[in-house]
């Protein structure tokens, strides 16, 4: 049996009578994964982020960590876990250095790992500094060291490389891997960007409108997302459209040198391509339309045309 | 359990990393500081070296005192605010709130360990506010000169006193606004609230609206009763309910933040009884705490106190209001006494007098102990009373002089031709200080007994219905031919008071309304006096008759205008005295007017002047003598001096001799301010005050009396020298034409 680090069995949340937020959420997190919460904002992944860390209480009983009722751990489960909800929380009059200390002081761990934990972000340089005379990324990264300081076993990550510029966000990437891969972290990361969690989780689910639409590894999503949808500007459009016709789904021309079809998957494409020029076609431009993210966004799309 | 204190603690810390650079516990002890530096100032700056004769008190302790004002009105409420809506902006700006909720922290941690950050912000700025007022107080006695009585020592236990009263008493106020804060995000709010609630209470005052539990006001309560208990306790009663209504406060306000709503905090029957269970017993405390107590009766009736005095006094007399009979003499041991009264008292005001200099009023009757707690420097005195009628004693010493608009109407004589207007400004008066009567409570919550209510509330009424007989005597006067009716309310009114009610003839103002309902229906041209004696004597024998004929001869003798008129009147009534006590005082009180009148020898005593010789008027015969009676200490003494110089050197030429006679217990005081006036008014010093006030029925001063060339009389109560009948009435003593 797997062991599960996060579990909820139909996890429901509602303001108010009428409105649910959260219906029959039921994830499993297993150990030692990375584990992407994707959905579009406002889809209850900070609901889910905030009843997973207890911030707001749970309407009933239906969250496990560490295979134990999460109601019954509060408070001290955190001592197993760093969490960064939302917006970064920071005191922004103090420096780097005594947020961390802050925060070594609860958890009750010695003041040297604050250093570690600071090199481990890239902040060392900084950590004498205001954080309020931080960038909006290295107050991100300030605040995943706080997250991190700890050593926890689980981390709960809400939308971790939110504003971070594209280095940023490799760096924090990587970090997260490293941790998962050398230290066992198990992590739980929520994100609206498919690419952010395609590039680093094991497992993945998705969620809108508060309700479950995947779950499984990443290997399970790309099947799921079998086909692959690529435009062509192609020369003499017009003749290529029947035979591509025959040996492919949803041909359509769509201007006058340019055709979409569907083929198995990206994998394909060389072949296809290779196929192509075989056959002296004047090929200019192979363009990827629809791939995860598509399927993502008409996984997504389609709730809301149900609702409708 | 052990876990939730560790845990607590480390929140404590954190909190305290936390708060790094934000000065907090800096801007405490700069508010403590800032009231008694700026109270230092304005006394280098204001201070006159002037000494004022005072009772002895501590240095330090009076500085502090006069900076508890400001800093429990204003600063430290002010501080309140500002600390815990800083503490917990801290997390509201920043998401901390989130952050402390996932660490392995409980709640109660969280919450606690801020409120007690703001409780140590407190308590340093309370530090810093004693601290700093002893070392104003300390630099400032190099600058100003120190009144000689004012003792030095530090007043260690007292400032204790303070300190966790002032603690004690923020507590309700901290509490209040630490749980808006934490509930609502925004800062403004928090502020806006603490504010309204500060400034509401200077709002109400003036109106008596404020209630005893009123957060702020049981603050400022501590500058108005900077002692504290009467009863000797350590905390008053507004401190406890600063504590049990804290409590039941803190108690919900922690839990709705624990379960985010209020809701939530108590939905389920286990959470809705514990909350019961905290109200019912710390409401049912404050309920408790609240309910006024009225002091038991004691089963004998005594008199007993201390006085905190250098000098030795010897007896307390008691003496009761209207016919000044001694009721008890008191022996005095070592400044102490205690005397069971063994006859019956009732229960009235009356005047307590030691050793004939000092005196004070006292209520109290049957069944009652009075303890007076007297302190006495010189001619300055100060006396509490308490015991079974300390609340009663301390409302006669508060009355407050009641503005009402009736009187300002009769007064003014506004509306006199729209009695309906006057009438209902009477009623309305009536009312609204009969239940004021109600209202009174000491610091330790206790009330006047019942009887002193009443007692009060009929002379409330007796002052009401004054009103109305003067109304009636200015309508008659001026519209002859009109009815006034008072209608149903002065009826309301009317019922409301007997007219037969011996206990309140201690009160002349009862005695006038009694005359006035007595001389009501007779319409004879003779004047009032003859009317009221006329229709008192026709009341039936008993000690009611006896005291209103007691005031009424002498309300007569006073007025009457020759010597002759007064002795006819005296000889015609005295013998319708019952009691016989009545119709020797009368005689005294005649013999004294007689021997006070005008051609009478003026009494012979014996002084000093500043050269230290012995004189006496027998010196200044046949000249005339104007004597101005004063001492040093006495304001208005100080205050008619000027004009009775002015006169003694405008009529140094004509056959007269001003004199000014103190009565000073202090000669040196008395000689050095002597030695500082004109020269043409001889000063003296009365080589026995005591035997001069008897002679010459001293009863306040200045006072003003002229002799003729003979030795006797002329004037013996001269009007004061700054009003113009003076100057009239010495020109036509000293035969002088009136001036042009």
């Amino acid at each position: 049996m797997t062991d599960y680090i996060i579990q909820t069995e139909a996890l429901n949340f509602q303001y108010s009578k009428d409105k649910k937020v959260l219906e029959n959420i039921s994830i499993k997190v297993p150990k030692g994964s990375i584990y992407g919460f994707l959905g579009p904002n406002g889809a209850g992944k900070s609901t889910t982020m905030r009843l997973l860390t207890g911030i707001i209480p749970e309407q009933g009983n239906a969250i496990k960590l560490f295979n134990q009722p999460l109601q019954k751990q509060l408070p001290f489960v955190f001592s197993k876990v760093g969490s960064l909800v939302e917006s970064p929380a920071l005191y922004l009059h103090l420096s780097g250095i005594d947020n961390l200390r802050y925060i070594a002081k609860l958890r009750g761990i010695s003041e040297e790992k604050i250093h570690e934990t600071l090199a481990l972000v890239d902040l060392t340089q900084d950590g004498k500094r205001k954080a309020k005379q931080y960038s909006l990324g290295m107050k991100q990264r300030l605040a995943i060291a706080m997250a991190l300081l700890s050593e926890p076993e689980l981390l709960l990550l809400d939308e971790p490389v939110n504003g971070l510029d594209p280095n940023g966000i490799i760096d924090i990437r990587k970090l997260l891997i490293r941790l998962n891969k050398e230290k066992g972290v198990t992590i739980f990361v929520s994100s609206h960007l498919l690419s952010e969690i395609e590039k680093m989780c094991t497992h993945v689910s998705i969620i809108n409108k508060g309700k479950l639409r995947f779950e499984g590894t990443m290997q399970e999503l790309s099947k799921a997302a079998s086909f692959c949808k690529i435009q062509i500007t192609i020369d003499d459009a017009e003749n290529w459209l029947p035979k591509l016709e025959n040996s492919y789904s949803n041909v359509k021309m769509i201007a006058q040198n340019q055709i979409v079809l569907n083929i198995q998957n990206k994998e394909a494409i060389p072949d296809f391509i290779k196929n192509l020029i075989a056959q002296n076609a004047a090929i200019y431009e192979v363009k990827i339309l629809d791939g995860l993210e598509e399927w993502f966004m008409t996984l997504t799309n389609e709730k809301r045309t149900d609702e409708n | 359990m052990k876990i939730n204190i560790s845990n607590f603690i480390t929140a404590l810390k954190a909190e305290h990393i936390k708060k790094r650079g934000t000065g907090m516990y800096y801007t405490s002890a700069i508010i403590g500081a800032i009231s008694p530096i700026l109270f230092f100032i304005v006394l280098l700056i204001e201070s006159t070296d002037e000494i004022k004769s005072e009772l002895p008190y501590n240095y330090y302790l009076k500085f502090i005192e006069n900076t508890l004002q400001p800093f429990a009105y204003f600063f430290f409420p002010l501080l309140i605010i500002i600390t815990v809506s800083r503490i917990t902006q801290l997390d509201h700006k920043n998401g901390g709130w989130q952050l402390m909720e996932t660490q392995p922290t409980q709640k109660f941690s969280i919450y606690f360990s801020k409120f007690f950050t703001v409780l140590i912000a407190n308590t340093i700025s309370i530090i810093f506010f004693v601290f700093v007022s002893i070392l104003c107080a300390w630099l400032l006695s190099f600058f100003v000169t120190v009144p000689k009585m004012a003792i030095m020592e530090f007043p260690v236990i007292e400032i204790i006193h303070t300190g966790t009263r002032l603690f004690v008493a923020s507590l309700l106020v901290t509490i209040i606004q630490f749980i808006i804060s934490v509930l609502i995000s925004s800062f403004i709010w928090s502020v806006i609230i603490g504010f309204f609630g500060l400034l509401l209470t200077i709002f109400l005052k003036p109106f008596d609206l404020v209630p005893v539990w009123y957060p702020y006001e049981i603050l400022s309560k501590i500058a108005v009763n900077h002692k504290g208990s009467d009863l000797g306790y350590w905390f008053t009663f507004t401190e406890y309910i600063s504590v049990t209504l804290g409590i039941i406060l803190l108690y919900i306000g922690f839990n709705w933040y624990r379960y985010k709503t209020l809701k939530l905090a108590f939905n389920s029957p286990l959470k809705i009884s514990k909350l019961f269970v905290v109200i019912f017993f710390f409401g049912g405390l404050t309920y408790w705490l609240l309910r006024p107590n009225q002091m038991p009766d004691y089963d004998k009736t005594v008199f007993c106190g201390r006085i905190e005095s250098s000098e030795k006094f010897q007896n307390i007399y008691i003496k009761d209001n209207t016919i000044q009979d001694t009721i008890a003499v008191i022996p005095i041991k070592n400044n102490e006494f205690h005397y069971v009264l063994k006859e019956k008292v009732i229960t009235d005001n009356y005047t307590f007098i030691i050793d004939h200099k000092f005196q004070g009023n006292v209520f109290f009757g049957q069944q009652d102990s009075i303890y007076l707690d007297g302190k006495i420097a010189e001619s300055k005195s100060e006396f509490k009373l308490k015991g079974t009628r300390l609340a009663e004693n301390q409302m006669n010493d508060n009355a407050k002089v009641n503005w009402n608009m009736a009187s300002y109407y009769l007064q003014e004589n506004v509306n006199l031709d729209k009695p309906q207007i006057i009438i209902e400004a009477i009623y309305k008066g009536w009312k609204k200080e009969t239940e004021a009567a109600n209202t009174f409570k000491t610091v330790d919550n206790y009330i006047p007994k019942n009887d002193y209510t009443e007692r009060r509330q009929k002379l409330i009424t007796t002052n009401y219905l004054n009103m109305w007989n003067d109304l009636l005597k200015k309508r008659s006067a001026l519209y002859p031919n009109e009815k006034t009716n008072g209608g149903p309310q002065i009826v309301e009114i009317q019922k409301k008071l007997s007219l037969t009610d011996e206990s309140l003839l201690s009160s002349t103002d009862y005695f006038d309304y009694v005359k006035s309902q007595l001389i009501a229906k007779n319409n004879q041209d003779i004047d009032e006096n003859t009317k009221a004696v006329l229709a008192i004597s026709k009341l039936k024998n008993g000690s009611f008759k006896d005291k209103m004929l007691f005031w009424q001869i002498s309300k007569s003798i006073e007025e009457a205008s020759t010597s002759n008129e007064r002795n006819q009147f005296v000889a015609k009534y005295n013998s319708q005295f019952s009691n016989n006590d009545y119709r020797k005082k009368i005689n005294n009180l005649n013999a004294i007017a007689e021997s006070l009148g005008k051609g009478k020898p003026a009494p012979v005593f014996e002084a000093t002047n500043v050269d230290g010789n012995k004189v006496s008027l027998v010196g200044l015969k046949g000249k005339y003598v104007l004597i101005d009676v004063w001492a040093t200490w006495c304001g208005p003494c100080r205050q008619q001096s000027p004009y009775f110089e002015k006169f003694a050197l405008k009529y140094k030429k004509e056959n007269i001799q001003f004199v000014a006679l103190s009565t000073d217990e202090n000669v040196q005081k008395w000689f050095i301010s002597a030695k500082s006036k004109s020269k043409t008014v001889l000063q003296w010093h009365t080589d026995n005050s005591k035997l001069f006030a008897t002679n010459y029925d001293l009863e306040t001063i200045p006072r003003f009396i002229l002799i003729d060339p003979k030795g006797n009389f002329v004037n013996a109560k001269l009007p004061y020298p700054s009003d113009v009948s003076f100057e009239i009435l010495l020109r036509k003593a000293l035969h002088l034409p009136e001036e042009g």
